[in-house]
């Protein structure tokens, strides 16, 4: 006889569904039971796809998308918000969310808002003042020092290529823009190979590729990314008059498609967050934490491991308002991280970071906008969305020993991408920095 | 065989009074767990008091200290929270879907065997409470809200949702204070992403099957309207304009045809909603701009679209998208298509010369 356990447990997992049109675009769709949906026509070119002189146009078109008549009467008529969002290799260009049921409404939207570029990017002023916003949203991110010192890391990490171009664009250059540069962006961009219709909750799979082969979009070649190219270097923006100092470093790391990609994932989560203030901190385990537990020095330590489609950054982000202390938080910060290569950290930070690792991955997003992104995001890079089993399979995979190799081969003796600003009197000069990424002894 | 194995056998031995619902969500490999422990909020206690309890929440226990707890948690792939709002208490977890007894057990512990050191209390749960506090008070949004409801609801509802400083209290305090509302009839629990019948099971087998039987009820709250609360402060100005909502359906479709309507400028945040309490509900617009002046014309706007609100009906299917954003669940079936609201409250924090009194609006 069949056990309860059986009957109860088999629920249906939600799969996301992949199908390529015969003019190239994807369709791609996740079902879910969430009580609010979303479906959006994502571009696979984001602020990598500009050039210094049309810097920030990716993220101007999606706002222009996001604001117009059409939008805002969706907004207000049917219930469909209707959003944008903008990445360095992706750009969601006219996103709906919408409420269970509302699912027709949404298609609707879509369409009309695609069928309404063209005209939308004719409105000269329209385009000015969405220019002028824009410019301001830009000036405005320089503000917020964690996203704005991780930001400068990266563009110094891939300085000269268009991987170091602001994924928000530069305030200078969105200001200048007009509606002849979302043209000839859209000209190259907008072609089916280079978009995909993505959609989490309750939308219906056929029904989008209805919707897909219905939208009236230019067929093309897939436009490719220029190749990155990493180089250590350090950007410094002093800045006394903020009551902390911001420092983001990081090395370069194995593509997301690389087959040691997890382990960096790993090794990011067994360090992980670490917040001064927060509740719990004094009870973590991980032994930078417990470090500058013992020693408060610092506010806030974040590992990340930024991917891309051929590379990736592995590295943290730093905050203290004991400036004279910076020194010793990085020093301290970059030893810790040459424990990743020398192998001395334990099998239980180990299973820590891979449960830590796979609580962050199976984690739905919090709206359905983001995760369609993330679904979006995880389509253009590998051409579907890696199952929970496989992505369970991939960190259970990752042992002592692979991250180890990983370590030494990504981490040790490699050169970094330093950026800092704050009172960072105290953040040495890059060849200091450069020497804690090696030991004197193994 | 199908009939004689859908029956829940489980079921019956869950003390009757602590509800169990469930809810879908997307994924398989994560679950989350809510345990409500309703009347438990800043309304019921003393100002501050149901802020301090939540942030003595998961530390020390009998069963298992806090410090065991974490690292537990960090092997099984769980994260935990518990927060306070006006109403409840809410004890939060977060975990790979096999760690749903230990989760289930721990919150137990929470509820059924909190230590309250005095030394936690001092190093630990006040700190990050006036931490907590300062950061919420950063933001003149949060700030103008808390004014709005300290205006609207006076004591109840009306008391600061977070501790303020103004009154200090021993461990002593908050553990008479978890000891009064800690009850089985007051405990709601939330299961995402997990088979019902398994949680059951779990809960009767846990220390929530424990919980000392009774409940408290809620205070009723009384409402009044034409009231200003003003407080001037450097930086940008916000106001929230509200009334005690006795009509929810209609005033979330008026919460939509105002955040639909207020003109949209990409420096002013405006948003409208209707916040159902437990034996209230407040309607309310707030408006942040860093300019005075944007703010006080917003908000004279605001009023006078409150003053007469017609053709309300059109607002439907986005009142039904805010709803399934916030997570509320309002019919508004039977929603008028009209509203007037002649008086309401107006709290501003920032520049307030720039923005007109309730009673001139």
């Amino acid at each position: 006889m069949l056990s309860r356990r059986f009957f109860s447990s088999s629920r249906q997992v939600a799969k996301s569904v992949v199908t390529k049109l015969p003019n190239g675009l994807t369709v791609v769709s996740k079902p879910g039971p969430q009580s609010s949906s979303s479906i959006g026509l994502y571009l696979n070119s984001g602020s990598r796809s500009e050039n210094p002189f049309n810097s920030g146009v990716s993220t101007l078109v999606g706002s222009v998308v996001a604001s117009s008549k059409a939008a805002s009467e969706a907004y207000a008529l049917s219930g469909v918000e209707v959003s944008s969002s903008n990445a360095k290799e992706v750009t969601g260009l006219a996103v709906t969310s919408f409420a269970k049921g509302n699912a027709k409404e949404a298609f609707k939207t879509v369409k009309n808002l695609v069928a309404n570029l063209e005209t939308l990017l004719k409105n000269e002023s329209y385009i000015k003042d969405k220019a002028a916003e824009a410019s301001a949203f830009a000036e405005a991110f320089e503000t917020k020092p964690k996203p704005m010192v991780i930001e400068h890391m990266i563009s110094t990490a891939f300085q000269g290529t268009s991987l170091a171009l602001p994924t928000h664009g530069k305030a200078d250059t969105l200001a200048t823009l007009e509606s002849m540069d979302l043209k000839s962006f859209l000209g190259k961009q907008f072609v089916a190979s280079n978009l995909a219709l993505v959609s989490v909750g309750e939308a219906k799979h056929d029904d989008l590729v209805k919707l897909a082969s219905e939208l009236s979009v230019p067929e093309g070649s897939k436009p490719a990314f220029e190749p990155f190219h990493f180089l250590g270097s350090d950007a410094r923006l002093r800045d006394d008059t903020l009551p902390a100092a911001h420092v983001a470093i990081s090395a370069q790391g194995p593509a997301p498609s690389a087959a040691d990609y997890y382990a960096g994932l790993v090794a990011a989560q067994i360090n992980g967050l670490y917040q001064a203030k927060g509740l719990y901190t004094s009870f973590q385990g991980s032994q930078l934490a417990q470090f500058f537990n013992a020693n408060p020095m610092t506010d806030e330590f974040d590992h990340f491991s930024l991917g891309y489609s051929d590379v990736s950054l592995w590295g943290a982000y730093l905050e203290t308002e004991h400036i004279e202390y910076l020194d010793e938080v990085v020093h301290f910060t970059l030893k810790n991280w040459n424990r990743f290569s020398a192998g001395t950290f334990t099998e239980t930070e180990l299973e820590q970071g891979k449960a830590a690792l796979k609580l962050k991955l199976l984690s739905p997003a919090k709206t359905a906008a983001q995760e369609a992104e993330k679904l979006a995001t995880n389509t253009f890079l590998h051409g579907f969305e890696e199952s929970e089993a496989e992505i369970i399979k991939s960190v259970d995979d990752v042992s002592h020993k692979k991250v180890s190799q990983w370590a030494q081969k990504y981490l040790y003796d490699q050169d970094i991408a330093v950026a800092g600003t704050g009172q960072i009197e105290a953040l040495f000069d890059y060849n200091r920095l450069r020497n804690d990424m090696s030991m004197m002894r193994w | 065989m199908f009939a004689r194995t859908s029956i829940r056998s489980f079921s019956t031995t869950v003390p009757k009074a602590v509800k169990v619902t469930t809810v879908e969500a997307p994924g398989s490999g994560v679950s989350s767990l809510k345990v409500i422990v309703k009347n438990a909020g800043s309304k019921a206690s003393a100002p501050g008091l149901a802020h301090l309890l939540a942030s003595s929440s998961f530390l020390n226990t009998e069963a298992r200290s806090g410090l065991r707890l974490k690292r537990e948690s960090e092997l099984l792939g769980g994260e935990y929270k518990a927060t306070v709002t006006r109403d409840s208490l809410v004890l939060e977890a977060k975990f790979l879907k096999e760690a749903l007894p230990y989760y289930v057990t721990a919150i137990g512990d929470v509820l059924t065997g909190t230590l309250f050191r005095p030394h936690e209390l001092a190093e630990i749960a006040l700190p990050y409470s006036k931490t907590e506090a300062a950061a919420a008070n950063s933001s003149p949004e949060f700030k103008a809200l808390e004014a709005l409801h300290a205006i609207t609801f006076r004591t109840g509802l009306g008391k600061p949702l977070y501790y303020d400083g103004s009154k200090s209290y021993t461990s002593e305090d908050i553990a008479q204070y978890a000891k009064s509302v800690f009850l089985d009839g007051n405990v709601e629990v939330v299961g995402s992403n997990v088979v019902e019948a398994d949680l059951k099971k779990f809960i009767s087998e846990s220390p929530l099957s424990k919980l000392p039987a009774g409940e408290t009820s809620p205070a009723p709250q009384k409402s009044v309207a034409g009231q200003d609360a003003r407080i001037r402060q450097a930086g940008p100005t916000s106001a929230a304009i509200g009334v005690a909502a006795s009509d929810v359906a209609t005033y979330s479709l008026l919460a939509a045809y105002a955040k639909s309507s207020l003109p949209a400028s990409s420096s002013a945040a405006v948003d409208a909603k209707v916040v159902p309490y437990d034996g209230a509900a407040l309607f309310y617009i707030s408006i942040t701009s860093p300019s005075g002046a944007e703010t006080g014309a917003l908000v004279s706007q605001a009023a006078k679209l409150l003053k007469q609100a017609k053709g309300l009906s059109k607002y439907k299917a986005l009142a039904t998208y805010n709803q399934a954003v916030q997570g509320s669940s309002i019919d508004i079936s039977a929603a008028k298509d009209s509203v007037s609201v002649p008086k309401f409250n107006l709290a501003v924090v920032g520049d307030v010369d720039a923005v007109p009194y309730a009673d001139e609006l």
